[in-house]
């Protein structure tokens, strides 16, 4: 028997009160010295027998009273009477991820659970509560408990479906929470999902605590199960670290997972460019994969595009149980060359000597790199970093260090934070003290976080290199890195790794004396790779080595890309956000995306930032970022694009069961229905428990009357 | 004085007044007051009636204007020329303390009762005596004349306490008893005696010993009505014993029973051709002697 204010039953022993004050009146009659007490009935105790009886009905009534009036605010409520008031209030919570749009009958799960909810609310009587949680991620309250049940459907009725995944214990903790409020006798939350196991089951739960604590409001699952179950999604699209450059096959790898128990033979998938609604029929490539049970499969494709810019790539599953995870698309911008900017200066002695410096060697090293990948290289001196600025470059490459006075360091800093790549030889006319102010740390960390132990003269000779984790990875095979043992150096600087530094630091390559001769680091958004000495004569013999114009290569395509990529990181949902420069504030900017949708975007101006933010991301698909600059008010540039894709959180259809749900909860009072059809359930939120406060506090009504006229006739 | 002049005096002004002679005094005067047209005059001898001459019979007593007229012999009868003795009997058991709201007790009216009735018998030159009983006789004095025996007795009345049960039965035997010669017993009691049923015996005896009798029923209101708001627990003044009563459910039954009792007195003292006077506490002590003397003339002296 629940009571809405349980707490108000600590007023029960109140009830005695009446029995007190009744034993201590009982000793209290006054005494009268009469004169005889010849006329009074000794035998019979007849004179106290009604005023006893008077004091018993009295005290029963009082008693009865404060029981009543303890029961009634108690909100005292229980099943089976056909009398009381109905208290009801009821969340539901609508499973909004993506795995609802598999089909259920003519629709899809999510358009029969919000049926199902309307026709639910229908039945409910007047002045019912009731309001509406959808199961997103993160979940969102979409009315509060309300008796306003026109309002509360109108707000279903325009719930689109959600292309991420759920948060389905938050949100049933939001709904609970809803309800807490509510001093209501009948609380329930009403969960309208497919119930899957990987959302339910609890494995990690979040706010377990919180949901514990209000266990004592029923949670009941309406579990939609359409007679489906195999299911493969798309979980993931790797595109190759290096930047894209037209003319050259860039690789993208497809990662699939199965998520039935039965291998799936022969898969299709097909794949192309640009908007997926307009070239689904027309495909690019196509093949057939297969994928084993429970597993994943990875397979390779790759594209060439002839024109630069922000391109769009689909790639696609043959139909199964849930289309939503059968569809990726992939944003990526093709340049037409990679420019990079080559730092350094002539010694000013050696100005009619033969080219022996670190510029001379790399300049040649990029260039011939730069004949097969793209690479468009501006060599400059390094007094003129602060008046060119950085920005128009993937990757900069210091040949020396010099004259780095604070505001080229910032500069550097700030360019490599943002996500550019830098190659750092410290060669000849290296100074250590710009050295040291360019690895000194500021909050952000240190662009290299290593301390200068000062200059080596003695012969080094590196010991040993592995380019496995870091950034240059597979671009760099491990046999081709073993050309780097035994280069020598005449004259380097011996580093220290500072051991307080949290950043990610690798050391690639060693001396046999154990000091780093390589070392590789992440700043910001962006990757540093510093060498121990230079790459000129007399310093070290690395220029002359097969494998100096590889490795310089790869490092300019590898550090160009910034370490994290704004148009593959965008869920649905999430708010896709890109910074520009300042020399670059557009107008306007609008973002079309999927079905020729266009919104409005706001530029911001912050104190050092510019930027935009876009949070309209529900439906997948690619999205581009339009601009119009002031320059030439009637263009429209494509300054940015990105992709939303739902990813594979939501893709296994597999449903828990009622013992796995328990689980979770154990002390929750948790109900399942599974519902296999697609027949709407009658009388889903409607309740029989029935609260007697009214009729209670009539009662107490009755029985205060009643006493009345008992204390006034025997009196 | 306070309530003279009008004829009347409040019983608790009584009480303020520590001479008892000069309460008795007041309440005399004030009678006289009332009775001043009234040819009753006392108890002195006077001629009641004729009888026929029978042989033996004192010829002074021979009415011979009637014989002139009738030729008959009768015999004039006088009553007796001897004073009259009247003997006082106070009852001072424990239940006359009760009183009820601002109403005195009943044995402060009983003493006002008899101060005032010694008062006026000496003042008459008839003698009076005084007898105080409870369970048993406290204080007997014989009926005597004079103003220093009417002080004494006024005295004995002054330091009565009331105490013990009611033995009004046995005392009214032994009263009968111990007087001698014709007199006139007054009787001030509230007569609440378990043996109240046997009080016709004693009337009997005290009509055996030729005596009058007068009883003057002392009564306090409540007693009469019972009429009290709340419940009580009510204790006997005499025995001590307790009981719990709701007055409004029991009134009723009191009322009857105590009518019973009331009646039952009444009548054993008509049977007895007794005067049967009940007093009301509440009442002006002169006014209900008043009363009752004015009846007593009208009705005539037996």
């Amino acid at each position: 028997m629940p009571f809405v204010n349980a707490w108000f039953l600590g007023l029960l022993p109140l009830a005695a009160l009446p029995i007190i004050i009744h034993m201590i009146h009982r000793q209290k009659f006054p005494i009268l010295d009469f004169s005889t007490l010849l006329f009074f009935d000794r035998s019979r105790k007849y004179n106290v027998f009604r005023l006893r009886l008077r004091h018993m009905l009295l005290m029963i009534l009082r008693i009865a009273i404060v029981l009543l009036v303890v029961l009634a605010f108690s909100r005292f409520s229980f099943s089976g009477l056909g009398f009381g008031d109905k208290q009801q209030g009821v969340m539901l919570v609508l499973d909004g991820s993506y795995s609802m749009k598999r089909a259920f009958g003519n629709e899809t799960l999510f358009e029969f659970a919000k049926k199902q909810a309307l026709s639910g609310i229908d039945e409910l009587e007047p002045g019912a509560a009731v309001g509406v949680v959808v199961n997103t991620a993160p979940p969102q309250v979409l009315a509060l408990p309300t008796s306003e049940h026109e309002a509360v459907k109108e707000v279903i009725e325009s719930l689109e479906q959600f292309y991420g995944r759920s948060s389905s214990w938050e949100a049933v903790d939001l709904a609970q929470n809803a309800l807490e409020d509510l001093r209501s006798s009948s609380r329930e939350v009403v969960v309208l999902t497919d119930l899957q196991r990987e959302s339910w089951s609890g494995q990690t739960l979040p706010q377990r605590e919180s949901l514990s604590s209000h266990s004592t409001i029923p949670i009941r699952f309406i579990s939609l199960r359409p007679p489906t179950s195999g299911n493969v999604a798309i979980a993931r699209v790797d595109v190759q670290q290096a930047p894209i450059t037209i003319g050259r096959a860039a690789r993208f790898s497809l990662v699939i997972r199965n998520f039935s128990e039965k291998p799936v033979k022969s898969l299709r998938i097909m794949a192309g460019t640009g908007q997926i609604e307009k070239n689904r029929d027309a495909p690019g490539e196509s093949l057939q994969l297969e994928v084993p049970s429970n597993g994943t499969a990875k397979v390779n494709f790759y594209f060439t595009f002839s024109i630069p810019g922000h391109q769009e790539i689909w790639f696609q599953l043959a139909d199964d149980a849930l289309a939503a995870d059968n569809e990726w698309v992939e944003t990526v911008s093709v340049q037409d060359t990679l420019p990079v900017l080559l730092l350094g200066s002539k010694p000013v002695e050696d100005e009619k000597a033969p080219e022996t410096d670190e510029l001379f060697y790399l300049s040649i090293a990029l260039s011939h790199a730069g004949r097969s990948g793209n690479i468009s290289l501006v060599i400059s001196d390094t007094g003129q970093l602060a008046k060119m600025g950085l920005y128009g470059y993937n990757c900069v490459f210091l040949a020396s260090v010099k004259d780095l006075g604070d505001k080229e360091v910032n500069l550097i800093r700030q360019y490599v934070s943002r996500g550019g790549g830098l190659v750092i030889f410290p060669g000849q006319g290296t100074d250590e003290e710009s050295l040291t102010r360019l690895f000194a740390a500021d909050k952000s960390g240190s662009i290299m976080p290593v301390n200068v132990e000062g200059l080596v003269g003695e012969s080094s000779r590196i010991a040993k290199a592995d380019f496995h984790e870091s950034v240059l990875g597979t671009s760099i095979s491990s046999i081709l890195s073993q050309q780097l043992k035994g280069i020598s150096y005449k004259l380097h600087y011996r580093y220290s790794v500072r051991e307080d530094s949290r950043q990610s630091t690798r050391t690639l390559a060693v001396f046999y004396d154990g000091t780093p001769a390589m070392i590789e680091t992440r700043y910001g958004f962006g990757r540093c790779v510093l060498f121990a000495g230079g790459c000129g004569l007399p310093a070290s013999d690395i220029q002359f080595r097969a494998i100096f114009p590889t490795l310089m290569q790869a490092l300019a395509l590898q550090l160009a890309q910034p370490v994290r990529s704004r148009s593959n990181d965008v869920g649905p949902g999430e708010y896709f956000v890109a910074w520009f420069e300042e020399a670059e504030q557009p107008k306007k900017l609008r973002v079309t995306g999927p079905g020729d949708s266009s919104h409005s975007v706001e530029f911001r101006v912050g104190e050092s930032e510019y930027s935009m933010a876009f949070n309209r991301t529900d439906l997948p698909g690619g999205f581009q970022v339009r601009a119009v600059f002031e320059e030439d008010e009637e263009a429209e540039t494509i300054v940015e694009a990105f992709a939303v894709n739902t990813g594979d959180e939501d893709s296994n259809l597999r449903s828990a069961s009622a013992d796995e749900i328990k689980k979770v909860l154990p002390d929750a009072v948790v109900s399942l229905t599974l519902l296999n059809t697609p027949d709407l359930l009658s009388e889903l939120l409607v309740t029989d428990r029935r609260e007697l406060m009214r009729i209670l506090l009539i009662l107490v009504l009755g029985i205060v009357v009643v006493e009345n006229i008992l204390s006034w006739i025997t009196k | 004085m306070p309530g003279v002049n009008k004829g009347e005096i409040d019983p608790r002004v009584l009480t303020t007044i520590k001479d008892l002679e000069l309460k008795a005094r007041i309440l005399v005067e004030g009678l006289y007051i009332g009775l001043h047209e009234s040819p009753m005059y006392g108890y002195s001898p006077e001629f009641v009636d004729h009888r026929q001459y029978y042989h033996g019979d004192d010829l002074r007593n021979l009415d011979w204007r009637v014989y002139a007229r009738t030729d008959r012999y009768v015999v004039k009868r006088y009553r007796m020329e001897s004073d009259m003795r009247v003997m006082l009997l106070l009852d001072t058991s424990a239940s006359l303390r009760f009183a009820s709201g601002n109403n005195i007790t009943k044995l402060d009216y009983g003493i006002h009762l008899a101060a005032a009735l010694a008062y006026l018998i000496i003042h008459q030159s008839d003698r009076v005596g005084l007898t105080i009983f409870d369970q048993e006789i406290r204080t007997f004095m014989p009926a005597k004349g004079g103003i220093p025996h009417m002080r004494q007795m006024l005295h004995q009345l002054q330091s009565v306490e009331a105490s013990e049960q009611t033995g009004l039965i046995d005392t009214c035997h032994e009263i009968a008893n111990r007087l001698n010669g014709r007199g006139l017993i007054v009787i001030i009691s509230d007569m609440f005696d378990p043996n109240y049923e046997q009080f016709t015996n004693c009337l009997s005896h005290f009509r055996f010993t030729r005596h009058d009798v007068i009883v003057f029923h002392l009564l306090d209101p409540r007693e009469i009505d019972f009429n009290f708001p709340e419940v009580q627990n009510f204790r006997d003044l005499e025995t001590g014993e307790e009981i719990v009563v709701e007055p409004a459910t029991f009134q009723q039954q009191y009322l009857q029973r105590f009518e019973v009792f009331r009646s039952s007195i009444e009548k054993q003292c008509l049977d007895a051709n007794v005067d049967y006077e009940m007093v009301d506490t509440s009442q002006p002590l002169e006014k209900v002697l008043f009363q009752y003397l004015s009846r007593r003339t009208q009705i005539g002296v037996r």
